[in-house]
């Protein structure tokens, strides 16, 4: 029968040639589609491995990959986890090297212009290792420099080279540090969404800015990345016999690792199983129709054939048997024009752009001959099922009847309306959470400010005074206290550490609407921003910039009870980029108009923290004594076991001299 | 017993929204060695009995018996078992498949058998010898001229030694010389070997080699006299032609 059959391609020589270009066009194009993917995914894989230095293994501490953006003193690893997770490792096979890596957010500042930045700190010896394997290599950072990103340096004005940057950010103990470093070169992320933050620092050096000896993880290089998952498997089994339960082990197809590894390989496997499906439908298709037209062509052969005694079944594997002919045909045609194909891109050396890589890469189609196999053996497979079917139906339709099939237009049109349909579907309405207030009485914006700005004398906001601080913080990772001398003018204020003895000398001044930060080993101030944190869940415009009534517009929502004491209630917008939130609810006391209680916001409305205010202070101003913050308690609204506790001692009036509150004089001091 | 035996039956094809009766309860029997001719008018329903008698289609109503068997009663499976154990089968355009050689062609129905391709081929050059196509085993069909075509298909009817060889307008096709040449192997086979023959013919030439002559005209069957005066007819008129 396969003699008779493969004789029969010969009948119609033109139909046949036209079935073999049909679907060798398709085979081809998904070979082609899938070295192309095979080259995505290699690329992807070493710019995720290499050229972002994950190498193939990471260990965390548990839950590190997803916490330590939010929580990175918590979450991090100290010198003992550090020296376990090398000594494990380091016993497994296809093991090669491993390296600290410490990972960070901050603001970078030259000049007077100042950006936020995503730096990692590395080995460079150990990256400069990793790079080499790398098809995108980037420069690793020279020790005691900084790396910068071009768009980075664009958006602090292109700093010459050797140029002293200032990082600033909150260190593991949650409290203002900054430090300097030059600037040494630039780098490329490769990531667009990131490539104007990108900073890249000797591990020391970063250390240093967030003032501990921890780090983010340990990463660990294979001789090949095939083992990865192995290796992953035995180390955390070794980690988890020593200390169960306490660290995370990914490998560098993580979600969180290898983010845009596994979205774009997922985009592309969908693409790819799409076109699979697509150009499938089209090559069984156009078998089908040629399995029909040659079974229209030969009714008096298969009459014949049913005569002789030839059952349907047999009839029709005659005609599967010429479909598999015809398919096995066509991907021989189009094996030979890919691998033609592939062998001439290899020649010119095309390039390509990645997704989401800013350098351009070239392209280098490779496809193991067993994929080839593995593809066509699925499409012979599939076709011939498709085949088979059409042939029996159509050979048993000679005999009696069978169902009217549908064509291939009614399919295709039947599919565009459900893409129709469902691209035209209203998008649900995102959900939008309104606060919506009854207002009773609405005072007038003059009573507001009026009622806000008897708020601000209570907490130092106008007038001159001196007073001590003391911060008490209290976070997962542990309480800390920090005390300061605070000084007040006219609505400017100078913040000195005293205690603890180490952050002695650090300053920070509140100087018309502008925050600096200053310490011992910095060769100029710092300029900060109110919103930075300054210890725990104070922010540096808590401590003593309460201006309410010069930085928010405000906006009555009406009354409400608090603890027994009515209240007004306050919506306050920030009017100016200065204000240390963008949006407070403040509840004043009807009576004494002191503020009892403030809701901070996100700018879009989410709460941020809480704060609640105490006044067992007096101090007396024009003669008269007046009540004066004492303590003010604030808990962050997400984690409520993460508060900072502001308490106010020794409050006076004072006459500090203009000379202190200047930029100018702020590193003498 | 009878080899085939037709009790009332009655077939029917709907064509767009006309029924057409093909046969109207005829009743029929062939017997073994029977050299039977069906005969009529085109439309009166030949090649419908054919296709019946041959199992290549079902009865609207009525029952046929083969070998005593009711077809009715059987399955797919079984009556392509029947069909190529029991029939053999000679169309008038001779139906050979174009791509194989006249041998392939004749082995073509031993391939249900489960003879091995020795014995197939074995039995198909004896059966081509038959019908004096020896030389010509290697030829397609395009290579063969219509009678020896026709004797292809003879060989590769009879190359399963079937009970009955059913035979559409057999010589419908074929030139004087081919078609007596066709109707005499067809009469030797009948008479040598015992082969039953059931066909249907307009051909005067055949008409008057055949033990029995069946008319039908308008889907039922005429009678015996009628049967005997074509029969004579047939045979008055082929002699005029020879004088003429």
């Amino acid at each position: 029968m396969w003699s008779m059959a493969f004789r029969n391609l010969y009948r119609d020589r033109r139909r046949t040639a036209a079935t073999v270009i049909a679907v060798a066009a398709g085979l081809f194009a998904v070979l082609m589609f899938l070295s192309y993917i095979r080259f995505v995914e290699g690329s992807l894989a070493s710019v995720v491995i290499y050229r972002d230095a994950n190498a193939h293994v990471q260990v965390y501490r548990k839950d590190g990959p997803e916490q330590l953006a939010a929580s990175p003193a918590q979450y991090s690893l100290n010198r003992e986890e550090q020296a376990l997770i090398h000594q494990i490792s380091a016993e497994l096979p296809h093991y090669l090297r491993a390296s600290n890596q410490l990972a960070g957010v901050g603001v970078v500042q030259a000049d007077n212009k100042d950006a936020v930045f995503l730096a990692r700190g590395i080995d460079p010896d150990f990256e400069r290792a990793l790079q080499e394997q790398s098809p995108f290599a980037t420069k690793p950072p020279p020790e005691g420099g900084l790396l910068l990103t071009t768009q980075l340096q664009d958006l602090l004005g292109y700093p010459s080279k050797g140029t002293d940057l200032q990082l600033f950010s909150a260190s593991y103990a949650n409290r203002i540090n900054a430090i300097e470093a030059p600037l040494l070169g630039d780098f490329s992320t490769g990531i667009e969404a990131i490539e104007d933050k990108g900073l890249k620092a000797p591990l020391a050096l970063l250390q240093s800015l967030y003032d501990t000896d921890a780090v983010s993880r340990v990463v660990i290089q294979l001789d090949n990345r095939e083992y990865s998952a192995t290796f992953r498997e035995q180390l955390a089994a070794g980690l988890e016999h020593q200390v169960p339960g306490h660290f995370e082990v990914t490998t560098w197809d993580h979600p969180q690792i290898g983010q845009l590894y596994t979205s774009f390989m997922g985009f592309f496997n969908m693409v790819f199983a799409f076109t699979g499906i697509v150009v499938f439908t089209i090559a069984l298709t156009t078998i089908q129709h040629t399995v029909a037209m040659n079974v229209a062509d030969r009714i008096r052969e298969i009459g014949m054939l049913r005569s002789l005694g030839f059952g349907r079944r047999r009839i029709a594997g005659l005609f599967v048997r010429e479909s598999v002919l015809t398919t096995l045909a066509a991907a021989v045609v189009a094996t030979t024009l890919a691998y033609i194909t592939m062998f001439t891109l290899a020649i010119v050396g095309v390039e390509t752009q990645l997704p989401r890589i800013s350098e351009a890469a070239t392209l280098n189609l490779q496809l193991p001959f067993v994929w080839a196999l593995s593809a066509i053996a699925c499409a012979t497979a599939g076709i011939t099922f498709g085949a088979l079917l059409t042939a029996r139906k159509r050979v048993g339709g000679e005999v009696r009847p069978g169902r009217r099939s549908v064509p291939l237009t009614h399919l295709l049109a039947a599919s565009a309306s459900v893409v129709a349909a469902v691209a035209l579907l209203p998008a649900q309405p995102q959900a939008m959470e309104r606060q919506t207030v009854e207002i009773t009485a609405t005072p007038d914006e003059k009573t507001m400010r009026h009622w806000l700005r008897a708020a601000d004398l209570a907490r130092g906001g106008w007038g001159s005074y001196q007073w001590k601080l003391r911060i008490h913080t209290k976070d997962p990772a542990g309480a800390t206290d920090t005390d300061y001398d605070i000084a007040v003018r006219n609505g400017r204020a100078l913040a000195m550490t005293t205690a603890p003895r180490r952050y002695r000398g650090e300053k920070i001044l509140i100087a018309s609407r502008a925050m600096w930060y200053a310490k011992p080993g910095l060769r100029k101030p710092v300029s900060i921003s109110p919103q930075q944190r300054l210890v725990g869940e104070a922010a540096n415009g808590d401590i003593a910039s309460t201006q309410y009534a010069r930085d928010y517009t405000p906006q009555y929502l009406g009354t409400e009870t608090l603890d027994g004491t009515p209240c007004y209630k306050l919506m306050l917008t920030a009017a100016t980029d200065s204000a240390t939130y963008e949006s407070i609810i403040y509840y004043l006391d009807r009576g004494t108009l002191l503020g009892v209680k403030a809701e901070f916001l996100t700018a879009s409305g989410i709460p941020l923290k809480i704060a609640l205010f105490e006044y067992g202070n007096q101090v007396q101003v024009e003669g008269k004594a007046q009540p004066f913050v004492s303590r003010m308690k604030i808990v962050n609204a997400n984690f409520p076991e993460r508060f900072s506790v502001l308490e106010y001692a020794q409050v006076s009036p004072a006459n500090p001299p203009e000379s202190l509150f200047t930029v100018d004089t702020l590193m003498t001091l | 017993m009878n080899l085939v035996e037709f009790e009332s039956v009655t077939k029917r094809y709907q064509l767009g929204e006309v029924e057409v009766t093909a046969l109207n309860s005829v009743n029929f029997t062939v017997q073994k060695g029977d050299f039977v001719a069906i005969t009529g008018p085109s439309g009166s329903g030949k090649t419908t009995m054919l296709n019946l008698i041959g199992c290549l289609d079902s009865t609207t109503s009525g029952e046929i018996r083969v070998a005593g068997q009711p077809v009715s009663k059987l399955n797919d499976r079984e009556l392509d078992l029947l069909r190529s154990r029991t029939y053999g089968i000679i169309f008038q355009n001779f139906n050979l498949v174009p791509v194989l050689s006249a041998l392939e062609n004749v082995m073509l129905p031993l391939y249900l058998h489960g003879l091995s391709k020795a014995e197939m081929r074995n039995r198909a050059q004896a059966s081509l010898a038959a019908v004096n196509l020896t030389r010509f085993a290697g030829f397609r069909p395009d290579q063969l001229s219509g009678g020896q075509r026709q004797r292809v298909a003879v060989a590769r009817a009879l190359v399963t030694e079937p009970k009955l060889i059913l035979a559409d307008e057999p010589t419908a096709s074929l030139d004087t010389a081919s078609a007596l040449s066709l109707v005499g192997l067809m009469k030797q086979l009948n008479t040598e070997r015992k082969v039953t023959f059931v066909f249907s013919t307009h051909d005067q030439r055949l008409l008057q080699h055949v033990k029995r002559v069946v008319e039908l005209r308008d889907g039922r069957l005429t009678d015996s006299a009628s049967i005997e005066s074509a029969q004579q007819a047939a045979a008055a008129k082929t002699d005029e032609s020879e004088v003429a």
